[in-house]
């Protein structure tokens, strides 16, 4: 199961950074030669096209009396319109249903098309939506093949009774039938059949410059530069009061420096804008940080580039490419030249991939400290209305996406940071929405940060974030897992089931977790309770394993009648099930309860149980001999508890053989073995 | 004595399964779920189309290989700082990684490192097979040239491809026509037997046999040296057995002629020998199913790719639809989702004026489109004035007379909502009703299923959405192969006035209804003039619900088309011509999977029936025949119709205007720029 989801979580990351996957495939086509097999034409039509085809659609587009082909797909163009031009020879037939008394548009009618000598029909079904996400013409067009004519069309209508028959049809022609009128009207198309141009389509799969403006700016992690002043220190975007671009370039890299030059040029533009610029030279450092900075500088001089230049530490270009991974929907690795746009409060609002124009980024100053709707409106790259506009990406994927880098400390970091942003936050906020805003944002982040305590073993700490969270935002059922987790981690049981208990009181249908609170509250002494909740599990998923869980529980709360019904449910799911067989044997040979007793039937399990499997164990053996002496056989139980006990002997099974040696006692005696009553 | 314990994993101190769980998911996913966030996640996850296939998920469980599908690993980008152009700036930007390596990025899938590891089958204990295919499937390609170019052909070449004793039979056998119309020609091989020619002085072995054997091939082109011939193979079974192996291939070859294209397919059958440190040699090669298909006439036409023609006019397709998903993606916060783009295209008249218009579905963030067809057969984009240019991730639209007053409705599935929209009789939509869902909507199947004289519809909730998702925290399906927690589908009844109600349940519908639901279609199999549906259901079976006058039953496993694989669509139609109607299924085609699942260390310890349908979820498309008295046949091998590779939509219809119903299969899962994939 675990390796099963994992492998889901690994192809879906394989996906979303481009990996290709059961690509190149050309689409097929399956010509019908009317003896039973098809020939695969697919190339030989022309019908072969090589995108990611998804849905389809027909219509005879250009009428000339053929079925046309629109196909959406996931690569560029994403429609494409193949035009059939098969010149066969044959003749078709178009019809168009009209509905009177049935569904106007006769959705579901059956038309049994008969030629000039045929006594079976050709029949088709009018549908609305089939094949993949796709709905075709509603026009019924049937291709009647050489030399012969149609001589009747019978509709059955879809109201299952009316039966309608249209002739006079000649070959070739488009007719309108209409429910109740018998007869077909010609229909004229408004133009003579076309001949269209095939032109290439100009399409394009992707480009390598792109910009993401991210829909709810998130903190721009800690940034450790070298600044002109020899000092490294951390890049701090957050008090400038003013909106700042940083770049990522290289002195290699003549893209960067073409930027570069534009941006120097329209140095008074960014300044009119208030746009600040740092640019973070990412060359190969050497063992002089020193002198890669001059080098960095000198270069940028050269380009007349007036501002910030710094070079960054491994962690911050982690940290950039990490947060680009976060907000583009396409994960590509982090290119040069790159841009993120800051805002004023040191939140990354835009990320640009590639080069960037001085237009672009002078018009997305504007959507810096922005309200939702502006910034959802700048994030699509044309208009349209929205019915549910997506929740932004949180600013905790970003953590997430320096754990994937496996930097876990810089993930820690980052959300110690927004949860202290965040704190503050929510002192300030006014308003129960703005305080349910802020007070949910910030139990995401404490939830990340228990995660991540436990990961690094700090059980602790993992729960006094999670408590913290649960205080923000209760009712999250999953954080409460998670701390039943850390809890089991302490070994503290109790808070544990308090835990689980919590979580199932958001959520009560959960066998998984009604199990486990069953298990927990018999171990805890209180299996009456534990027996309500296997109970409840049961009913909404019933299964053997349960159900002798179930029957252990009642055991334990001393309802043995009850217990024996449990063991036989989970018998009656799973059948000839071992321990269930062997369980039940025994409390039918030893309950204290003499109702519960049947050392007959005690007898023909443990016997079934020990015929059913080649190797014998002690404890089934202990289990035939309390059967045995349940029915007076107190040879054979002492022949079978001797045999236990030698072999919990000889496996140093020391407990086993002191009970057994008990029990032999009692069987010498002729007496049967008695659980103690609880 | 009692056993204990029943199971491990119910060990109530036993939280192991949410520890790791918690390592493969972005910390923020469930909170994203949880809240009403319609999904839109950093890893795609309730939308999941298979990511990966079965043979390779199965043996996650089993433990090793990721395999060949995916084949790729996480390459390098690797180009040279010299590719960095300054006169190019958009295409320049090139991956940090390559040029500072000394800054170490991390690697990107740390968590998830093992499974990712596991893609290089050479990499992979346990599965030589899949190491030799890759071989095997590279050195028949190595054909390719010698077919083209005579030169290449010499015994001397091709004796690094064959052993001394190499034996084929007829590669090209003799053949008779089976088929011709207008524009294409059939021909068969009249003994589709395999013969291999027994070894005797009169007949050439050797390398010799093998270029007399691709010398007969190339003879079906009229200038071979000018045909661009292209080969491609399918290898869907692979044995090893010491210093031999056995192949089994679809074999694909095409190239021009004077009027089109010559297609040529076969299975080949091999023989390999295999020696240490040397690349694998031919020994034989049976061709069976030899089918060359061939343009009738000099002139013969086919289908032509007309797009541009069609929607070039349009700046909603230059700057939109001319773009891939890659594109997009990589311009869109992740908050928009990352899908695999399954968005429909419908065809219906919307403003009613006799000619068919076209509505594109689009990924989130991305109008949808309504494209009003103009006289000249050219598209016109009225999007922005449609009312129905949604921005929300759309699945399927229909057009449909809802509400009988002559005009096309529209109905539309977004992610978790299907909208209904009435028209105002010139192509211009009102929102009129919401039904909210807690499903991932896809397909739409209309129709007046209770004969009232209005048109219902039946919707497919693929997976579990929102508020499930929160608490099932993996909605994958489980089990892969016949998964039974998927969303659920709807059957809503129209009540006049644009009301609809959720008659599901009370019609019998609800039997089999969690399945993962892609696509259905209506049809009346059974002729008894009420419409019973198909339903297309990935990872595992499908459902044929008949009804009884509008009350249903799922028969699908009586009549023998439960079909368990990954379907993805229906498309009903009487291709034999006998008055019942057949269905057809789109599935997933894998020849990795079809290698791999028949593998003896493929998911050792699986039962006979998990095999079965392991190996049939590689297999293909099925056809069903329908032979009356409630009976179909699998008649897909047969009919020579499973191999329509990654397949989402299939539709029949008649290409050639025979009378014949064809079939045309969408198909290719992800293509991408890196180029691994096989």
């Amino acid at each position: 199961m675990l390796a099963y989801d994992r492998g889901w979580a690994a192809l879906n990351r394989l996906l979303r950074t481009g990996k290709s996957f059961s690509g190149r495939e050309r689409n097929c086509c399956f010509l019908n030669l009317g003896g039973g097999r098809f020939a695969d034409v697919s190339a030989a039509s022309g019908l072969d096209l090589i995108h990611d085809g998804r849905s389809l659609a027909l219509a005879d587009w250009d009428f000339d009396g053929d079925e046309d082909f629109f196909i959406a797909s996931r690569t560029a163009p994403r429609v494409t319109f193949l035009r059939n031009d098969v010149a066969t020879g044959n003749h078709f037939l178009a019809l168009r249903l009209l509905g009177t008394t049935v569904n106007r548009d006769a959705i579901g009618a059956r038309v049994e098309l008969y030629r000039d000598g045929d006594e079976r029909p050709i029949i088709k079904t009018l549908y609305a939506g089939n094949g993949y996400l796709g709905q075709s013409s509603k026009w019924l067009h049937f291709g009647l093949g050489a030399d012969v004519s149609p001589r009747k069309v019978v509709v059955r209508w879809p109201d299952g009774k009316t039966v309608e028959t249209f002739g006079e049809l000649a070959s070739d022609h488009r007719y309108v039938l209409r429910q109740g009128s018998a007869r077909a009207e010609p229909w004229q198309p408004p133009r003579p059949a076309l001949v269209l141009p095939t032109d290439p389509v100009p399409a394009i799969d992707r480009s390598d410059s792109s910009r993401v403006v991210v829909l709810r700016p998130a903190r721009l992690p800690g940034i450790s530069v070298l600044g002109d002043d020899g000092v490294t220190a951390t890049l701090d975007l957050t008090s400038r009061g003013k909106p700042t671009v940083v770049n990522v370039w290289a002195t290699w890299c003549k893209p960067c420096l073409v930027e570069m030059k534009a941006w120097g040029e329209a140095k008074s533009r960014f300044a009119e804008a208030g746009l600040d610029v740092v640019a973070l030279c990412v060359d190969d450092p050497t063992e002089d940080r020193t002198a890669d900075l001059a080098k960095a500088k000198a270069a940028a001089e050269r380009l007349g580039f007036p501002f910030t230049v710094a070079l960054p530490d491994k962690s911050a270009v982690v940290a950039l490419d990490a947060v680009q991974r976060a907000f583009s929907g396409a994960q590509r690795p982090l290119p040069v030249p790159a841009s993120f746009l800051v805002d004023a409060e040191g939140r990354i609002a835009a990320i640009y991939r590639g080069p960037v124009e001085v237009e672009q980024l002078l018009a997305d100053v504007k959507i810096c400290g922005g309200g939702s709707a502006e910034i959802v409106a700048a994030a699509v790259p044309f208009p349209g209305p929205w019915h549910d506009p997506p929740e932004p990406t949180a600013a905790t994927t970003v953590a997430w996406e320096f754990i994937q880098a496996g930097q876990a400390g810089l993930a820690e970091r980052y959300l110690a940071d927004l949860s202290s942003i965040y704190e503050a936050g929510l002192a300030r906020a006014e308003g129960d929405r703005e305080r349910w805003r802020a007070s949910s944002q910030l139990a995401g982040v404490l939830e990340t940060l228990g995660r991540l305590a436990f990961d690094r073993k700090d059980a602790q700490e993992a729960a006094a974030k999670y408590l913290r969270s649960l205080e923000l935002a209760p009712k999250q059922r999953h954080v409460h897992l998670e701390l039943a987790r850390t809890y089991a981690a302490l070994g503290e049981k109790q808070k544990v089931a308090e835990q689980i208990d919590a979580a199932l009181a958001i959520k009560r249908d959960d066998p998984e977790n009604l199990v486990r609170l069953a298990m927990l509250k018999t171990e805890l002494g209180d299996p009456n309770a534990g027996a309500l909740l296997l109970r409840e599990s049961l009913a909404i998923q019933p299964n053997a394993s349960d159900y002798a869980l179930l029957a252990r529980a009642l055991l334990a709360a001393g309802q043995s009648s009850d217990a024996v019904d449990a063991f036989r449910h989970a018998l009656e799911l799973r059948p000839n099930w071992p321990p269930a067989m062997n369980d039940l044997a025994w409390v039918l040979a030893t309950s204290a309860d003499a109702a519960s007793r049947n050392g007959e039937q005690a007898v023909a399990l443990a016997e079934k149980l020990s015929a059913m499997s080649d190797t014998e164990s002690p404890s089934r053996l202990d289990t035939l001999a309390a059967a045995y002496a349940e029915t007076g056989r107190f040879d054979d139980a002492v022949a079978a508890a001797e045999k236990a006990l030698r072999m919990a002997e000889e496996s140093g099974n020391a407990a086993l053989a002191e009970r057994l040696t008990n029990r032999l006692e009692g069987y010498r005696a002729k007496q049967p073995y008695r659980d103690a009553p609880k | 004595m009692l056993a204990w314990p029943y199971n491990a994993v119910k060990n109530s101190a036993d939280l192991t399964r949410i520890v790791i769980l918690s390592r493969v998911m972005p910390p923020t996913m469930r909170r994203r779920f949880k809240r009403k966030s319609r999904g839109l996640a950093a890893l795609p996850k309730g939308n999941l189309r298979r990511q990966f296939t079965v043979w390779r998920l199965s043996v996650f469980f089993a433990s090793t290989l990721l395999a060949a599908v995916v084949g790729c690993g996480d390459r390098p980008a690797a180009d040279s700082p010299t590719n960095v152009d300054a006169s190019a700036p958009p295409s320049s930007s090139r991956p940090l990684s390559a040029k500072t390596t000394p800054l170490e990025l991390g690697d990107a899938f740390a968590p998830l490192a093992d499974v990712v590891a596991t893609v290089d089958p050479r990499q992979d204990q346990g599965w030589e097979s899949e190491a030799f295919s890759e071989l095997a499937q590279s050195r028949l390609a190595a054909l390719e040239v010698a077919v083209r170019d005579p030169s290449q052909r010499t015994t001397e070449k091709l004796a690094e491809l064959a052993t001394d004793d190499f034996h084929c039979n007829e590669l090209r056998p003799t053949t008779k026509e089976v088929f011709r119309d207008g524009a294409i020609v059939v021909h068969r091989a009249t003994n589709p037997d395999v013969r291999i020619a027994s070894a005797n002085a009169s007949v050439p072995a050797g390398s010799a046999a093998l270029a007399a054997g691709l010398r007969s091939l190339s003879a079906a082109y009229d200038d071979v040296a000018h045909a661009d011939v292209h080969f491609k193979f399918k290898t869907i079974r692979v044995e090893l057995a010491g210093d031999s192996a056995r192949t089994t291939s679809y074999f694909q070859a095409v190239g021009h002629v004077a009027g089109g294209l010559v297609q040529q397919n076969a299975t080949w059958r091999c023989r390999w020998k295999l020696a240490e440190g040397q690349p694998p040699k031919l020994a034989e090669i049976s061709a069976a199913n030899y089918e060359e298909i061939r343009p009738a006439a000099a002139k013969a036409r086919q289908f032509v790719d007309c797009t541009q023609a069609v929607l070039g006019g349009t700046e909603s397709f230059r700057r939109q639809l001319a773009l891939g998903a890659d594109h997009w993606h990589a311009n869109l916060d992740a908050a928009f989702g990352v899908s695999q783009h399954n968005h429909g295209v419908a065809v219906g008249d919307a403003n009613g004026d006799g000619l068919d218009d076209v509505y594109v579905c689009q990924p989130s963030g991305m109008p949808n489109l309504l494209y009003l067809q103009q006289v000249d057969g050219t598209l016109a984009d009225v999007s922005a004035q449609s009312g129905v240019d949604w921005l929300d991730i759309s699945r399927a639209a229909l057009f449909v007379d809802l509400d009988n007053d002559g005009d096309q409705d529209l109905v539309l599935t977004l992610r978790w909502s299907m909208l209904i929209h009435e028209n105002d009789g010139r192509g211009r939509f009102a929102l009129k009703r919401i039904v909210d869902t807690k499903f991932n909507l896809h397909s739409i199947a209309a129709a007046d299923y209770d004969r009232d004289g209005n048109i219902d519809l039946y919707i497919c909730g693929y997976s579990p959405g929102p508020e499930s998702a929160a608490t099932d925290v993996f909605a994958n399906p489980v089990p892969y192969n016949d998964a039974n927690n998927g969303g659920r589908n709807f059957l809503l009844r129209n009540e006049g006035q644009l009301d609809f109600s959720d008659v599901t349940e009370q019609v019998g519908l609800e039997q089999n209804n969690r399945r993962f639901s892609f696509a259905a279609s209506w049809e009346d199999f059974d002729n008894d003039g009420d419409l019973d549906i198909y339903v297309a259901n990935d990872f595992g079976r499908n459902n044929l619900y008949r009804s009884d006058d509008g009350r249903f039953v799922d028969i699908a496993a009586e009549v023998g088309v439960e079909d368990i694989a990954a379907g993805m669509s229906v498309s009903w139609a009487d291709y034999d011509h006998d008055g019942r109607m057949d269905v057809y299924v789109g599935n997933m085609f894998s020849s990795a999977g079809n290698r791999i699942a028949f593998q003896r260390n493929f998911r050792p310890g699986a039962d006979e029936d998990t095999l079965g349908q392991l190996r049939r979820h590689a297999r293909g498309n099925t056809l069903f025949r329908n032979v009356g008295g409630g009976a179909f046949d699998d008649v897909s091998s047969d009919a020579a119709v499973t191999m329509g590779r990654w397949a989402w939509a299939s539709l029949f219809t008649d290409i050639n205007n025979d009378g014949w119903e064809d079939l045309y299969v969408t198909n290719g899962f992800f293509t991408t720029e890196d180029n691994g994939d096989l």
